[in-house]
């Protein structure tokens, strides 16, 4: 109820700023059902979301606002103990996330000036959706089936237009860290101890950085333009890894028969990432590469046992280490398209032994004048060239698409994976999902 | 300098129909009267409604705003139904195509092998959208001429990337605009019909509101009612550029 008259007030508040300054406003938005099954394991209804999500737009002669608000209906009840049995928040879990919400003004100072304020995401790249230069808003995990989704923050964000060129410039005030894999996906933190010891506790904390400027702010520079017809970019972050970095270990043994307590850190080391992306045509094929060079800030893994025994081990070296992505596209005349693209360093992937390489196709058809899509995802992970057999992966699968009618989607398909488990998709592999999705936008 | 452009661009209007109308026998001139005739305004602004009409009756809306600017530079805005809402398609010289997508918050550069695919489930192929520059990719034989029409059939010259075997185009002496145009596949079957009715003469430029494209073969059928026609707005060209492509 308290969230109701949160959003009632939300709304109204912008309804009736925007009516007092006669901007344009526009209400749109979607109702999403998504439910998913694994055929195999204990817990086979995995996922099971009612959204709403509703859009205000409002714009007037030179400024316009933007604002998702996404009311999310769990279907999983939440229920260890009796009294949670009165209360609805656990019978059936509600959140409300405020997607993006920011403010355009177009020729402020300059007319050649765009500065965009508030909650956003800034996109950065030109390959199909595995981003290596997309790196001022965090990963989201939390769906694995859009793992290229990221999670807006609240930045500045300047886009100035000399010329042929667009020079943007991004300010992010505060680190946003990144959304981890839903608990039926990936199990928490875990700890390996010496067999000779036997784990009472594990708890673990994770240090974000520090409230002011110099420790949490992230800075981003692109400059963009057509040349030859092809569009270049050059772009600059001076930012933090998303994913937290295991930099300490306290082991504490408890007594003589070995039990021990472990108490893990972890932190979010620096980084700056020089990158640059092209895409054009050769003939008739779309093409299109990035490359981002890392430079990490180097880390080091303590384990601390007692009595104040402490060993040290390189976690992170400060050596670049270097992502890069390419892809063409090409819709045949019987009307396939086919979409493929090489990746070498996936979002969670760093170090510079530690880059994996990945092989992705889509093929798409769309039947009854695009009533009806057909796509089929096909991709391999390749962990190690040298044992392609024992360190690979494979995911993808099949998805229908069916728009009966204006608006309205009826999507299903499957999300299959295969491999040694070893990788980061292998070890996935008794994940196999399918999943029916029904949207209407209005 | 807005009526200068207009008395400019009514003047070239005039003198094209009277060149064709002087020049009957020579099929390229009358094909370039057609085009000059399709590419006279200087820039134009209106609002698109589409009805996709299926075989059983069903139908489908779109509705989108388009700015044109030269034969070349084009802007459509996608205003309904509300899954595409806000979607923006860029189409620059030398077929640079982007597109917005605002669910990606990202422009996204477009090849042209999307350019003989349907746009947005439209009996439009992106090409048939584009479409002005007709001397460049056919070769045109007058096939027959009536008090109101050329008929001309044209075929693709060798080096276009048209994706038809041929059109038959008949083109109004009137307006100099095609009224019908058949479109055959490239096994040399009727596959598209398009008519342009209810033409008028709209700030000096005569302008077709009623367009329908049939596709024969499928029995699917693209309604397009233009409305809110403005010609020679003074259009400028940082219109047609990245940084409008993506204003809400």
């Amino acid at each position: 109820m308290k969230t109701f008259f949160l959003c009632a007030g939300i709304i109204l508040t912008i309804l009736v700023l925007t009516t007092s300054v006669k901007a344009e406003t526009n209400i749109g938005g979607y109702i999403n059902t998504d439910n998913r099954l694994r055929p195999k394991g204990d817990d086979q209804y995995t996922w099971n979301e009612n959204r709403l999500g509703l859009k205000v737009t409002a714009s007037a002669d030179g400024v316009s606002g933007f604002s998702e608000l996404r009311f999310r209906n769990f279907g999983f009840p939440d229920i260890q103990q009796t009294d949670r049995l009165r209360d609805s928040d656990y019978i059936q879990p509600l959140r409300l996330e405020l997607y993006e919400a920011y403010v355009d003004i177009y020729g402020l100072f300059l007319e050649n000036l765009d500065i965009r304020v508030g909650k956003q995401r800034i996109a950065w790249g030109t390959a199909d959706k595995l981003n290596v230069v997309d790196n001022l808003n965090p990963d989201d995990f939390e769906d694995i089936l859009n793992f290229s989704q990221k999670i807006p923050t609240m930045s500045l964000r300047f886009d100035y237009y000399p010329g042929d060129f667009i020079v943007t410039g991004v300010i992010v005030p505060v680190f946003t860290p990144a959304r981890s894999l839903p608990s039926n996906w990936q199990a928490p933190v875990s700890f390996t101890l010496p067999p000779e010891l036997n784990l009472r506790t594990l708890d673990d904390e994770v240090i974000l950085p520090k409230n002011r400027p110099q420790d949490s702010a992230i800075l981003g520079l692109r400059i963009k333009r057509t040349l030859l017809d092809y569009d270049w970019s050059l772009s600059y972050v001076y930012g933090r890894d998303e994913w937290a970095l295991l930099t300490k270990a306290d082991i504490i043994t408890i007594d003589t028969l070995g039990t021990t307590d472990v108490h893990l850190t972890l932190e979010y080391p620096r980084h700056q990432i020089v990158g640059a992306d092209m895409a054009g045509t050769i003939g008739d094929i779309g093409i299109w590469a990035e490359c981002a060079m890392f430079l990490p800030e180097k880390k080091i893994y303590t384990i601390i046992t007692s009595p104040n025994e402490t060993q040290e081990q390189l976690v992170l070296d400060d050596k670049p280490y270097f992502k890069y992505v390419v892809g063409g596209d090409y819709t045949f005349k019987n009307g396939i398209y086919i979409n493929g693209q090489y990746l070498h360093g996936f979002y969670t992937d760093r170090g510079v032994d530690n880059i994996e390489d990945y092989f992705l196709i889509a093929l798409e058809k769309k039947f009854f004048h695009e009533d009806l899509k057909t796509r089929m995802v096909i991709a391999a992970e390749v962990a190690n060239f040298d044992d392609i057999e024992n360190r690979s992966a494979y995911f993808g699968g099949p998805e229908l698409t069916y728009y009966p009618k204006d608006n309205i989607e009826l999507i299903t398909g499957s999300f299959l994976l295969a491999g040694d488990s070893s990788t980061q998709f292998g070890q996935f592999k008794e994940n196999d999902e399918i999943y029916f999705k029904v949207k209407y936008s209005f | 300098m807005r009526a200068h452009q207009i008395y400019i661009s009514m003047c070239l209007s005039l003198t094209i129909g009277l060149y064709a109308l002087g020049h009957a026998s020579n099929p390229v001139e009358i094909l370039q009267a057609v085009e000059d005739a399709l590419n006279a305004p200087i820039d134009r602004e209106a609002i698109v409604k589409m009805q996709l009409i299926d075989k059983k009756g069903n139908i489908k809306n779109r509705e989108l705003t388009i700015f044109q600017k030269g034969p070349e530079k084009r802007l459509i805005r996608f205003n309904a139904p509300a899954d595409v809402k806000g979607v923006g398609f860029l189409v620059l010289e030398d077929d640079l195509m982007y597109l917005y997508m605002p669910a990606f918050a990202k422009i996204r550069r477009i090849a042209s092998h999307v350019k003989n695919e349907n746009f947005m489930g439209t009996d439009f192929t992106y090409d048939d959208m584009a479409q002005n520059d007709y001397v460049k990719n056919y070769t045109p034989v007058l096939r027959e001429e009536t008090d109101q029409y050329y008929v001309l059939e044209l075929t693709p010259k060798p080096e276009s990337e048209i994706d038809y075997s041929k059109l038959v185009m008949w083109a109004n002496k009137q307006t100099m605009l095609p009224d019908k145009v058949e479109f055959y596949d490239r096994s040399d079957r009727l596959l598209k019909i398009m008519n342009q009715t209810d033409t008028e003469k709209l700030d000096g430029y005569w302008t077709p509101k009623h367009i329908e494209m049939e596709n024969v073969q499928e029995q699917h059928k693209t309604i397009m009612e233009m409305t809110d026609i403005k010609h020679d707005q003074g259009i400028p060209d940082k219109k047609f550029t990245q940084r409008y492509l993506k204003r809400r």
